[in-house]
């Protein structure tokens, strides 16, 4: 895999869109002679148990950074009935 | 160095780190290989020593603290903002620290930090341990640290994975009783 900022911590887990930051040049494209490629780059707030399970900190959330190419659909929510 | 800058070597009374010799031969180096100029090389060392550090993003914090409507427009876009006080080239954002959350920063990936407001990054920041564990375990890291909040209080990590910087705002002093 080439040069990436998604941190492999979050590769996969849920988060929620906190802020859209407008847009940003690619570092995955423009690492590698691509072009710069800029595209929407978004604040994403991830739960601390959804990324480190039943062990994490309470009431520690983690921001990143993510290019909207990084990011997929999210599961479909659990139902609540 | 070499030229004009070789009576730098007689202030030296101890023997130079093994770090500072290498540093000091690349730079000869690079400057044989015209690569760099001696004094390009000075006026950013210059620029270090004067122009950058932490007093500049100390300006900022006390305009946010003293001036409701900056701090407003500072936590809305600190790229704008910090330009209003003159510093710029850089993508930031602010994040405030209040009675319920505490902010904490880190680059899981490198050692991103915001030199052009808070200059250079202190060891620890850039080393592994900070890296990996203020993200899965910033109350331990923060107690090691001094710093003990309450499990009521969100420790919000911010890993600045792209381009955006981060710079916390601190509570300000209490106001003077009246």
């Amino acid at each position: 895999m080439g040069h990436t900022r998604l941190p492999r911590y979050a590769r996969g887990k849920p988060g929620v869109i906190a802020r859209v930051h407008g847009s940003f040049i690619f570092p995955d494209t423009n690492a590698h002679g691509q072009g710069e490629q800029p595209h929407a780059l978004y604040s994403v707030r991830f739960e601390a148990a959804e990324l480190w399970g039943a062990s994490a900190e309470p009431r520690a959330p983690v921001h990143l950074d993510l290019w909207e190419r990084y990011l997929g659909p999210a599961a479909p929510a659990r139902s609540t009935t | 160095m070499s030229g004009a800058h070789d009576e730098h070597g007689h202030h030296h009374h101890e023997p130079e780190s093994v770090l500072s010799l290498r540093v000091r031969a690349l730079e000869s180096l690079l400057v044989e290989k015209k690569l760099v100029s001696s004094e390009a090389v000075d006026r950013i060392v210059g620029a270090y020593e004067e122009d950058i550090g932490p007093h500049n993003g100390a300006k900022v914090v006390a305009r946010a603290w003293v001036d409701p409507s900056y701090r407003q427009r500072l936590l809305a876009d600190g790229t704008t903002a910090i330009e209003e006080l003159g510093f710029g080239g850089v993508d930031l954002r602010v994040v405030e620290n209040t009675p319920g959350v505490h902010n904490l920063v880190v680059c899981t990936l490198c050692s991103c930090y915001p030199h052009a407001l808070i200059g250079l990054p202190p060891v620890w920041y850039k080393s592994f341990e900070y890296r990996s564990r203020a993200v899965r375990e910033p109350r331990v890291v923060l107690h090691e640290f001094g710093v003990d909040l309450p499990e009521s209080v969100e420790i919000r990590i911010w890993d600045s994975s792209a381009e955006l910087r981060y710079l916390v705002l601190p509570s300000g002093p209490p106001e003077p009783k009246a």
